[in-house]
């Protein structure tokens, strides 16, 4: 009887502490879900709706109209296309900058705490500020890069650096990845120094060239922080908005305009909720099945 | 072993060579940013004379601080950051608290959920709330924008405070109340002094999330009343194209990066562990 009175009073006083860590967790939990969890099940219903905010006064279904009318889009294909070179080129150029900077800085060089200080500038800087600043240095008139390569001679007319195919492609790019590279840095330096001193120390015995050093110890090392940083990053290219908008506004006509921006413009600009809504949820269902894809074959080849 | 020295200084060069031409690109913009703000307006277009300013002016900033879009906006910017660091910092302190501490059905989902919602697509789910605040007339306040950065910096807060709060050991506490300290003392008088750290990098993370952000801050504000710095400034560069003030928007965005400046230089430590530690482990 006494047992089962203690049990009870265990019980209890286990149930109390639930309440506690419940009621603590709830104010989050409850914004959460009203500013995360419930637009993201509004926006999923708004995607199969017709709400266009100048005409309709409440938004009615319209079966799967949205998408389709994505599909049937003469642009699509060209959305979908600016969306993956986006992607492609600012996660593959963030992993060489990341990396290369990062193997440089855990080396011992002169002024090292200088120039880790140094390299944090571009995350420190708002990416408003940054998209300024860059479009007034690649203005095709005053900017300073035309100033710079017609006075050593590397060009012989200024070009309109953010007007111009493929310059335009090739500058928003770079510029994203000085914005976002810090990231990538900081995480990749932090691997570095994970790594044990006597495997490198090992291999140097046995008379591995620097490469070989990189590909078969240092990169493979890295391989988890790399993991979370690709698919981070994918997501994250996937969604910026900023610096597109801020640089180009997807154009000049639509040749830089990506997914993200695309449903900003179609929302906010057209204020067309409903197939706003669809776009962007298209894109989040595939950057989702990407996601999964990658994490699955990951878990394979570590396997 | 003559050849591999050879080689090993070769190779050396070349590090300091990469290491030039990555650090001219990674500091040239502000460098010419800084230059740009304290040039005279009439050389700011007139570049063919030169990188160089013939004089040195503070005029640009002078225009700057007698903007009364800029003045209204700071107030804004400045007020919204820091109830959206102030909101998010209790919340995120209870929630942290909670998952450390305590056990309950559905952790492990919350727990999930947090890092799942740090990849929404931001402009997907800014379009309902912009319908909602719409209804519940929150669009251009700014408590709106408070309550829209507090919840989209809190996922990545509380996983970070956790990170924090998981490195104690659980026995401090434990030792606390055996000595009769009650639960809420007890983290008051140990935890609390020991996450300090923690909290002020929330709080930071949270300050410079509201302040860069420009999103949202574009879509749920349409004047002075709720505008923040970043989207007058992109107005002022973009839609307003005042001729000839390019000098005065180099001095505006120097005057906005500094708040995150002094912010990340007091706290740099703190916040590049949070980064590298508490929130990308999965």
């Amino acid at each position: 009887m006494e047992y089962i009175q203690v049990k009870i009073k265990q019980h209890r006083k286990k149930n109390r502490k639930n309440f506690w860590g419940i009621l603590l967790a709830l104010p989050g939990i409850i914004t959460l879900i009203l500013v995360l969890a419930y637009p993201l099940i509004k926006a999923f219903i708004l995607s199969f709706q017709k709400y266009d905010l100048l005409k309709d006064q409440v938004p009615t279904f319209n079966k799967l109209n949205n998408f389709i009318k994505f599909f049937e889009d003469p642009n699509f294909l060209l959305y979908t296309k600016n969306t993956f070179i986006w992607i492609f080129f600012t996660v593959a150029g963030l992993f060489v900058v990341g990396i290369t900077l990062a193997l440089i800085l855990s080396k011992d060089i002169k002024f090292r705490g200088l120039f880790r200080g140094l390299a944090l500038i571009p995350w420190v800087t708002p990416p408003v500020v940054a998209g300024l600043v860059w479009r007034w240095m690649l203005d095709g008139q005053w900017g300073i890069l035309n100033y710079l390569l017609l006075k050593f001679h590397l060009i012989k007319e200024p070009i309109v650096w953010l007007y111009q195919m493929p310059y335009v492609w090739i500058c928003v790019i770079i510029v994203a990845i000085w914005k976002f590279f810090p990231f990538w840095y900081i995480n990749l330096l932090a691997g570095l120094q994970m790594i044990s001193k006597e495997l490198y120390d090992a291999s140097s015995i046995d008379g591995a060239t620097s490469l070989q050093v990189f590909f078969y110890i240092t990169l493979p090392m890295l391989q988890p922080v790399l993991f979370v940083l690709f698919i981070l990053q994918i997501i994250w290219s996937a969604n910026e908005f900023t610096m597109i908008w801020v640089m180009t506004q997807g154009g000049p006509g639509n040749i830089t305009m990506t997914i993200a921006p695309l449903v900003y413009v179609t929302s906010f600009r057209y204020y067309r909720m409903g197939y706003g809504a669809a776009i962007g949820v298209m894109l989040m269902f595939t950057m989702i099945i990407i996601s999964i894809i990658y994490i699955n074959k990951v878990k394979q080849d570590v396997a | 072993m003559k050849n591999m020295k050879i080689r090993r200084m070769g190779f050396g060069f070349f590090r300091y060579l990469v290491l030039a031409i990555l650090m001219v690109w990674i500091c040239f913009p502000f460098f010419w940013t800084l230059l740009s703000s304290f040039k005279p307006a009439e050389e700011i277009f007139a570049i063919r004379g030169g990188i160089w300013p013939s004089y040195f002016t503070l005029k640009n900033y002078i225009w700057v601080f007698n903007n009364m879009d800029f003045l209204l906006t700071l107030k804004n910017s400045l007020i919204v950051s820091i109830f959206t660091a102030l909101f998010s910092v209790l919340i995120c302190i209870m929630f942290a608290y909670s998952l450390n501490k305590y056990n309950y059905p559905g952790k492990k989902l919350l727990v999930n959920a947090l890092i799942v919602s740090q990849m929404l697509p931001g402009v997907l789910i800014i379009i309902p709330i912009f319908v909602v605040f719409a209804r519940l007339r929150l669009v251009n306040t700014l408590s709106g924008l408070v309550i829209a950065y507090s919840t989209f910096s809190l996922p990545f807060s509380v996983l970070m405070l956790r990170g924090y709060l998981n490195s104690l050991p659980q026995s401090l506490e434990e030792a606390a109340l055996i000595d009769g300290c009650s639960r809420f003392g007890a983290f008051w008088r140990i935890t609390f002094p020991l996450i300090m750290p923690g909290i002020i990098a929330v709080f930071l993370f949270c300050f410079i999330l509201a302040w860069n952000d420009f999103l949202f801050a574009l879509i749920l504000t349409h004047d002075n009343e709720a505008r923040t710095v970043a989207v007058q400034l992109y107005n002022i560069a973009t839609v307003q194209f005042a001729a000839g003030q390019w000098g005065g928007i180099m001095a505006e965005s120097i005057i906005f990066t500094i708040p995150v400046v002094v912010v990340f230089v007091i706290l740099q430590k703190n916040l590049v562990e949070g980064l590298t530690g508490g929130a990308v482990k999965f």
